[in-house]
């Protein structure tokens, strides 16, 4: 098990490992704008779903693109100005949880912190599945089609693993897709709209009715509803774009204006990106389908199937698989600093031997994948909610920006708390915008999912505060009682080696009282038990327990409720002799019993469990088995007059000096009963 | 059976049912009184199960036997003194017991010393 995971995660990282490294512009570049820049492959491809859905024909939808690309992309050169502000008021990293935390409160923190949660996961859902989509939308690779969930899962897998190890800050693995997708997608608009106006234009994509997921009855109208639709599907383009303001202490010096400058340039790219892209889909008329994605439709009218057609499909992929990969990055951070706060389980807070928060990356993991088979790998039901969460946590951050900057008023602080605030105002109509259009599409969900998360959250906190309180030490608080300590030791059927080991130990206690207890389920071995403690001079009391249902656990508790009844105070010490065997499938011949008590006894006022163990090594048995047949072997000749010494312990001296006086030297030799 | 019944049946705890069977079961067996009820020093007669039964080894001077008899209201200590082993006096045996019962001493319960037993089927 152990060599399994050495194997996958590699051997653990001691803390003083750990690597601060600080990466150029152009790395960084490529490590935070995976998750936004992949957005436009998908986002042409969600307004086409609802305009073309919506109205009855995907011209009216087509001819609807370009509109929502210029206000897409205006509403994104609002929030990269807003986010520079960001940038600069919390060089050290600011995600939205924190700021909203310094500046607005304990609850809205919780809601930005509920919302981005539910994010990186949904993030890693519709990443995967559209960078799946990128795959089976070759036509050589249309056989895979019906696996798109067994694809899914295989990258998330193969994305934990990594992550498992801890890739966090090897950024040159980054660089590569998501350059390549730049470049390729250049290309694409650039060739294909060089063709459209100067050179000879290109066919149109011709139409599938079959493939086509829309309603194709003619005439209607788009109404603005539709058109206000479409432009929430847009918005998605702009998740990703808080990861730069998040991540500022990994720039290098001067880390805020270098990193405000890369935010400037992502904006660039992934804004001109979208708008061209929606452009030449205007002109290409790609029709929205889950067998092929827009984008590939349009690489194969621009490309044609060769060789640049298929780079572009596995670079789409590539940096839909390395955006899926950086809500690997925040959302273990993000639930770290959540937990530190007391609102999720101490164990997100914790580093695993890799120096990765071990149990956020797992959680993560298995929400995503679980949203994946749930929705069968078609995501696009998944966009609104995603949109939801991303405006809710653009809308608090900025916020929590103009509310510091008016605090602090420091030299053009009128300024700031404009562009900020204006920014939030926008962030917030596109979340109601979204939050009303998509309403029956599933942004009901966020309403449901959001406060249940923040009610879970103030319930773990309620659960740790009231730990807390209960267990601190006030200087007025008496000191625990010496108490009466009664130890009681559990006998087994046989007197073995580990009994009287633990009979030893528990007089080495001194308690004030001292039973052993054996559970009487069959009257003969208890009658031969009492014979046998009798013989071997046992000095402590034994006690003989009825269980009527042949059950260990319940007469044991109803026993010690007896015994704790008598005195008062009382400390109960159980000590349960256990076998510990070598290997773990040996436990499996021994039955467990000795488990649920401890469980049920761990349930119980004053009571101490203790496993006292007694290890028989391999070579232990050979001999004893060996010395069994010796006597076997010698028995029959030496009848009458037991000889004194054990007759074939010769091999290895036996290890059982303690015993007293034994006369009854049989067959059995006590000790070594297993 | 009503549905009433069939709740009650399943959702009663097997410790209750027990507790009710001994209870009824000592009230049949001639007794005076309850464990529950008996007074120091007042002779009673009483019916009980033996829920534990201690063999105090001849270490500690001379050995005993010790069973702590519950009858649902109460616990008593019944103590022989002398004695390793009585035939029939096991874990689980039912007894009909009249004696005197010390207060709760170093048994820390009521104790009834070498008393007038009379095992029950």
């Amino acid at each position: 098990m152990s060599a399994l995971k050495r194997l996958l995660v590699g051997r653990p990282i001691a803390t003083e490992e750990q690597e601060h490294q600080k990466i150029p512009k152009s790395i960084a570049l490529a490590v935070f704008s995976s998750d936004a820049i992949s957005s436009t492959a998908y986002a042409t491809e969600e307004i086409l779903f609802v305009t073309a859905l919506g109205a009855s024909s995907l011209a009216l939808g087509l001819n609807t693109l370009v509109p929502i690309a210029i206000g897409v992309a205006i509403l994104l050169a609002i929030v990269v100005t807003s986010y520079r502000q960001t940038i600069f008021a919390y060089p050290r990293g600011g995600g939205s949880y924190m700021v909203t935390k310094e500046n607005l409160g304990r609850y809205p923190s919780l809601l930005a912190g509920a919302s981005l949660l539910i994010d990186y996961i949904l993030t890693v859902a519709v990443s995967i599945s559209a960078g799946v989509a990128a795959i089976i939308s070759i036509p050589a690779l249309q056989g895979l089609r019906d696996q798109r969930v067994l694809i899914g899962l295989f990258l998330i897998a193969m994305i934990t693993v990594a992550n498992l190890r801890g890739i966090k800050e090897s950024g040159r693995v980054f660089a590569g897709p998501t350059y390549v997708y730049i470049g390729m997608l250049s290309l694409l608009v650039g060739y294909g709209l060089f063709r459209e106006y100067l050179g000879t234009p290109l066919e149109h994509i011709e139409f599938e009715p079959g493939a086509f997921e829309g309603t194709l009855a003619s005439g209607g109208n788009l109404t603005l509803f539709l058109i206000l639709k479409g432009f929430s599907s847009g918005a998605v383009a702009l998740t990703g774009v808080e990861a730069i303001s998040d991540g500022v202490p990994v720039f290098r010096k001067p880390e805020a204006k270098n990193a405000a400058n890369t935010l400037v340039l992502m904006g660039l790219i992934l804004g001109s990106l979208f708008f061209t892209t929606s452009w030449l889909a205007h002109h290409l008329k790609p029709y929205p389908s889950h067998d092929e994605t827009v984008f590939s439709q349009m690489g194969r009218a621009v490309f044609g199937e060769g060789p640049l057609y298929l780079i572009m499909q596995v670079a789409t992929a590539g940096i839909l698989t390395l955006a899926a990969n950086t809500a690997y990055a925040d959302f273990p951070r993000l639930a770290s600093f959540i937990a530190r706060d007391g609102y999720l389980p101490r164990q997100f807070a914790n580093r695993g031997d890799r120096l990765v928060f071990s149990n956020g990356v797992l959680f993560l993991a298995i929400a995503a994948g679980a949203l994946l088979v749930a929705f069968g790998g078609k995501t696009n039901a998944l966009i609104p909610l995603y949109a939801v969460g991303v405006f809710t946590s653009f809308t608090l951050s900025q916020m929590g920006i103009a509310r510091r900057a008016y605090r602090l008023r420091q030299p053009r602080w009128q300024l700031n708390v404009a562009v900020s605030s204006f920014g939030s105002v926008a962030t917030f109509a596109v979340l109601l915008i979204v939050a009303i259009t998509k309403f029956s599409s599933g942004a009901w969900l966020p309403l449901v999912v959001v406060p249940a998360f923040i009610g879970v959250f103030l319930l773990i906190n309620r659960h740790y505060r009231s730990l807390r309180a209960a267990l601190v030490l006030e200087p007025g608080r008496v000191r625990p009682q010496a108490v009466n300590h009664t130890v009681v030791v559990l006998v087994p059927g046989r007197i073995h080696f580990g009994v009287l080991q633990a009979l030893q130990y528990a007089k080495s206690m001194r308690p004030t009282h001292l039973a052993a207890v054996h559970v009487a389920d069959d009257p003969e071995e208890m009658e031969e038990l009492q014979r046998e403690w009798e013989e071997r001079g046992l000095d402590v009391p034994l006690d003989a327990v009825h269980s009527p249902y042949r059950d260990l656990v319940q007469p044991v508790l109803e026993f010690l409720d007896e015994l704790d009844a008598r005195w008062d105070d009382d400390t109960i010490t159980v000590l349960i002799p256990e076998f510990v065997v070598k290997h773990w499938y040996e436990n499996a011949l021994h039955n467990q019993t000795a488990l649920a008590l401890k469980l049920a006894l761990l349930q119980r006022k004053g009571t101490v469990v203790t496993s006292v163990p007694y290890h028989v090594s391999r070579q232990d048995r050979r001999d004893a088995l060996d010395r069994e047949q010796a006597d076997e072997a010698t028995e029959p000749a030496s009848e009458a007059p037991a000889p004194p010494a054990p007759v074939g312990a010769a091999a290895r001296p036996s290890a059982n000096g303690d015993q007293p006086a034994g006369e009854d030297q049989g067959a059995v030799s006590g000790t070594t009963e297993v | 059976m009503t549905l009433k019944d069939l709740l009650k049946k399943v959702t009663t705890s097997q410790d209750a049912v027990d507790r009710e069977k001994l209870l009824e079961f000592c009230a049949r067996s001639g007794v005076t009184t309850t464990i529950g009820a008996m007074k120091p020093r007042e002779e009673a007669t009483v019916a009980g199960q033996i829920a534990s039964l201690r063999v105090v080894p001849s270490s500690h001077g001379s050995p005993w036997l010790e069973a702590t008899v519950q009858d649902g209201t109460g616990c008593l200590v019944v103590l022989w003194t002398g004695r390793r082993r009585i035939a029939g006096i096991r874990p689980g045996a039912r007894l009909i017991v009249t004696g005197r019962p010390t207060p709760a001493g170093h048994t820390g319960r009521p104790t009834l010393y070498n008393p007038v037993y009379e095992l029950l089927g």
